[in-house]
């Protein structure tokens, strides 16, 4: 059955700010039509072993890239070796396979121009290829060696180790960074969604905690392969078969554990020497599966999430030229663990008090529903609605997003389903997630900075606390 | 220097910017429609089968090459201004709005000059007047509900670039809106908009160890270049900065012949044509200010500088090259790819992996532009108990031992793979794409300069290896700096 696409019509938005002749200009120029989205052609199936195969073929050029993506998650790591789980995807690179050690791999890789890169979160790990087509058969086969038969090479660990700890040294160099991580720590920091490593936590773990987490965890994900670009179903069919028997461990599937967020207020200094205060402001979010996201994925575009057209960048920025960087952002984590919502300002320090000030009374007003119009409403639908035709325009992209959709169990065709409640969000359900989801009177505030410059200004918001950074 | 942060920035901003050009033989060269309007400006046009988005970037030859001091900062300043709107966007009425905004330029000029305190409280109090026409942001309005994503703009030394990417039914609408900003815009908010400058800098140089290092970096290595001027000025400088200036600095070289514009995605080609006719084709053909650039004299010994930070200890050097387009400079990016790119490459392997020195080792050719003549530039970063003149000599012997013994075959076939894979990557997107076409038809005058760049590296041999090094990888062409609390 051919289901009929109704182009979708915005409504269009009065302009504010133009001269008659400019309106009429715009009005002549402005297309009223969204687009649909058209996804790239994708190709789907499951192998032998379990793995789910997501294939776009993309013949402009000659590359070819590829994901492993697998449901592995950091919070297993026990608690005195939390770092553990991001060593081990890094060793996997670095620590050679089995096949050929780590020198040599280095150079093989290198000579071919091939890339491989890592990374590993609460939710997920992945494992990143991109080759020139014509080396896909090497190419292939260290990627799935590098998966599944690595070496674990000892003096690897070591370097990896050596550089790990020093990362632990540097991360206090930059305000922002210091910020945006000790907001995280203090509210979900004694969770192990939250536990950041620590000179100690990294100097616990060895290769045996590395291969441990391995076995344990990491081989036993339900994966999912992407793979986009020059290449066709039966020439990566050619190159699967080596790889599917070295991977024959049953799937286990881990049970997360709860995560509790603080719903009291507070406020604290984080110490470092510094012209200018990185302020982090925020509470609890909510997670992905809840039906109001559609809301307030709006609701946060008008508040701080949209660039330039929200009410932060106007108040904070625009108007009064107390910053450079001010935005928000609103959070969805899993079932377990909600994510964050924080709105985040960098100021000269002697302004550091008014900026707060401004981001708290703006979300005051956003909870209370002051003033929020169907123009701000429409210029973030329009807005999430398009950004949706760019998620997926590149096959890579569309893959790798058609994968995680998957991994967090939403139904087949969830893009066009989200873009559809999107386009449902009503003025009056902006006002009630706003109420509902904002909540001045609990908000955290977080800012790194010079104490002697900051306390008193951050006496009003409540009892300062005073910590230096975490090493 | 970019117009907004996307926040959760990493702290390297400069190494992301490497440049990458190397090509292997794709069908660009028949793809890309090239035409120049008859005012001067040129235009690439890319149809690829992306859906319904397309990305547009417009580059302007004018940034800090172009400045003067004490002027520095005017050509960033400007990238600001440009988002403020036209006299047709951003007010309500342009006709009452004009004067007020002719007056502030006066009493502005003025205050900046005297920094008398009384004519700063009557330009709060105009700025307050002009309010009533204004409606801030009301340019990124228009993109954003017609669904521009990634609206952004950068100011490097060699150029300012305006880019975003658009639904294709708003082509239009993309060029109506670019077109007024870098051929029509009002000056609004030009004093608040200097505020925000100086937080970007507290953000990028003061209160970031790099930015402070690499500030430093420019300001010794270069004596007499432009390239010795930090890109968004310093805070007095910043302070120094009027809109008369900017106006004139507008009027000097925001014309056609210094400027390029490419689309590239799901467009149709001659309606984009006519399309840049009417827009970018009414900008008037007059010609741009050209001047002599000075040239940096030769260095003849080691430069060493130590800057203060509240940070773990680096170390940033710079050997001094010459500018694109030349022999050396291609040969350059084969040094780049033995010694720097990659986890086999001579310095990651010797400092990292070995010898566990190291945290880490980056590479850049073309410091801080390619315009001119710049530098080869290195950062490292030592392992704690590791001390900085370690990293600084085992780097300079690294080098000293190119010089004498050049590269093996191996290596010099993985310059051309590396070289060859970069520039395909960097096409795959259709903006990345736009972004490396304007480029290097504003650097090079001719965008094939990334089609023939293969057989360049193709011809480097193992002895041009070997002169380069000596000639220019040597300490009386060298400048570091340390960074230490």
């Amino acid at each position: 059955m051919k289901r009929l696409i109704l182009p979708m019509l915005l409504i269009s938005v009065a302009a504010q700010a133009l001269t008659p002749a400019g309106a009429a200009r715009i009005r002549l120029l402005e297309s009223k039509m969204a687009p649909e989205l058209k996804l790239p052609p994708m190709q789907r199936w499951d192998l032998s072993n379990g793995w789910h195969v997501i294939l776009a073929e993309d013949h402009s050029l000659p590359l070819i890239s590829a994901k492993m993506l697998l449901r592995v998650s950091t919070v297993f790591v026990p608690e005195n070796k939390v770092g553990a789980a991001g060593m081990m995807t890094r060793l996997l690179r670095s620590g050679g396979t089995l096949a050929t050690p780590p020198d040599q791999l280095d150079r093989e890789l290198d000579q071919m121009a091939i890339r491989i890169s890592d990374s590993i979160s609460s939710e997920s790990a992945e494992v990143t290829m991109g080759t020139m087509s014509r080396f896909a058969a090497p190419a292939f086969r260290h990627f799935f060696d590098i998966i599944f038969t690595p070496r674990f090479d000892v003096d690897r660990f070591d370097v990896i180790r050596r550089r790990r700890l020093d990362e632990i040294r540097r991360q206090n160099d930059v305000p922002a960074e210091i910020a945006q991580r000790e907001f995280v720590q203090w509210l979900e920091g004694d969770s192990p969604w939250g536990r950041m490593p620590t000179r100690k936590s990294i100097s616990n773990v060895d290769l045996d905690d590395i291969r441990s987490f391995y076995q344990t965890h990491f081989s036993r994900g339900e994966k999912w392969l992407v793979v986009t670009g020059d290449i066709t179903r039966s020439q990566l069919e050619t190159l699967l078969q080596p790889a599917l028997p070295l991977d024959r461990t049953p799937v286990q599937r881990e049970t997360l554990p709860q995560l509790h967020l603080p719903d009291s207020p507070g406020v604290r200094i984080v110490k470092k020497q510094a012209t200018q205060a990185a302020i982090v402001v925020g509470h609890a979010g909510t997670d992905r599966y809840n039906p109001d996201k559609y809301a307030l994925l709006v609701m946060n575009d008008i508040l701080g999430g949209s660039p330039f057209t929200n009410r932060l960048m106007k108040a904070i920025r625009t108007e009064r030229g107390l910053a450079y960087s001010v935005g928000s952002s609103f959070g969805f984590g899993p079932k377990e663990a909600p994510g964050l919502f924080t709105a985040s300002a960098m100021t000269r320090a002697e302004k550091a008090g008014d900026v707060v000030g401004l981001i708290k009374e703006i979300i005051t007003r956003m909870h209370n529903g002051d003033g929020i119009t169907e123009a701000e409403l429409q210029i973030s639908k329009r807005a999430i609605m398009s950004s949706t035709l760019f998620d997926f325009a590149e096959p890579f992209n569309a893959a790798s997003a058609t994968a995680r959709f998957s991994l967090y169990g939403y139904p087949e065709g969830y893009v066009q389903a989200f873009r559809r409640r999107i386009m449902q969000v009503t003025l009056a359900d902006v006002q009630r997630v706003a109420k509902q989801y904002l909540h001045p009177d609990q908000l955290r505030i977080l800012v790194v900075g010079d104490p002697k410059t900051l306390r008193s200004q951050l006496a009003p918001f409540g009892k300062v606390e005073m910590i230096t950074p975490s090493q | 220097m970019r117009f907004f942060a996307v926040l959760r920035m990493t702290s390297c901003l400069i190494f992301l910017l490497s440049s990458h050009r190397a090509f292997a033989q794709w069908e660009l060269a028949k793809s890309v429609v090239e035409y120049k309007l008859p005012n001067g400006m040129v235009w690439l046009l890319v149809k690829r089968p992306t859906a319904s988005v397309f990305a547009g970037a417009v580059e302007v030859k004018v940034g800090g090459v172009e400045e003067k001091s004490p002027h520095i900062g005017l050509a960033h300043m400007f990238e600001h201004m440009a988002f403020k709107g036209t006299r047709e966007i951003g007010t309500t009425d342009y006709a009452k709005e004009a004067p007020i905004l002719q007056k502030m330029l006066q009493v502005g000029d003025d205050w900046v000059k005297t920094g008398d305190k009384a004519r700063f409280a009557e330009l709060q109090g105009l700025q307050r007047e002009a309010r009533k026409y204004q409606v801030p942001n009301e340019l990124f309005t228009l993109l954003i509900r017609n669904g521009a994503r990634d609206v952004n703009a950068y100011t490097a030394k060699d150029a300012t670039q305006y880019h975003s990417e658009m639904t294709s039914n708003q082509l239009a609408l993309w060029l109506h809106l670019y077109a007024g900003m870098v051929g029509d815009p009002v000056l609004r908010e030009f004093y608040a908009e200097r505020d925000v400058v100086q937080e970007e800098r507290r953000m990028r140089v003061e209160n970031n160890p790099h930015g402070k290092a690499y500030q430093a970096l420019l300001a010794t290595a270069f004596t007499t270049s432009p390239y010795r001027h930090s890109g968004i000025g310093t805070s007095e400088e910043i302070a120094g900065l009027s809109m008369g200036e900017a106006l004139a600095f507008h009027k000097a070289y925001y014309h056609p012949d210094r400027m390029v514009g490419a689309l590239v995605g799901d467009i149709n080609i001659p309606q984009a044509r006519q399309l840049i006719a009417k827009t970018f084709g009414r900008l008037p053909a007059t010609p741009s200010r050209r001047e002599p650039i000075p040239e940096e004299p030769k260095q003849t010994a080691l430069r060493r500088v130590s800057v203060h930070v509240d940070s773990a200890p680096f170390v940033i050097m710079g050997y001094h090259k010459p500018r694109i387009g030349t022999p050396e400079d291609y040969i350059f990016d084969v040094v780049h790819a033995v010694m720097c790119k990659g986890a086999s490459s001579r310095l990651h392997y010797e400092l990292v992996v070995e010898k566990k020195v190291a945290h880490s080792v980056a590479c850049s050719s073309g410091i801080p532009g390619d315009r001119l003549d710049n530098l080869y530039y290195i950062e490292a970063f030592p392992i704690g108990g590791h001390s900085l003149a370690e990293l600084q000599e085992l780097i300079q012997e690294a080098f000293a031992h190119l010089a004498r013994e050049g590269a093996t075959s191996d290596e010099l076939q993985k310059a051309r793979n590396t070289l060859a894979a970069t520039t395909l990557w960097e096409m795959n997107a259709d903006d990345d794409l736009a972004e490396l076409l304007v480029t290097y038809q504003m650097l090079t005058g001719d965008w094939r300069y990334v089609l023939t760049h293969a057989k360049h590296i193709e011809a480097v041999t193992n002895s041009d290896l070997k002169r380069v090094a000596r000639d220019y990888l040597i300490p009386e062409n060298l400048t570091i700096v340390t960074a230490e609390k």
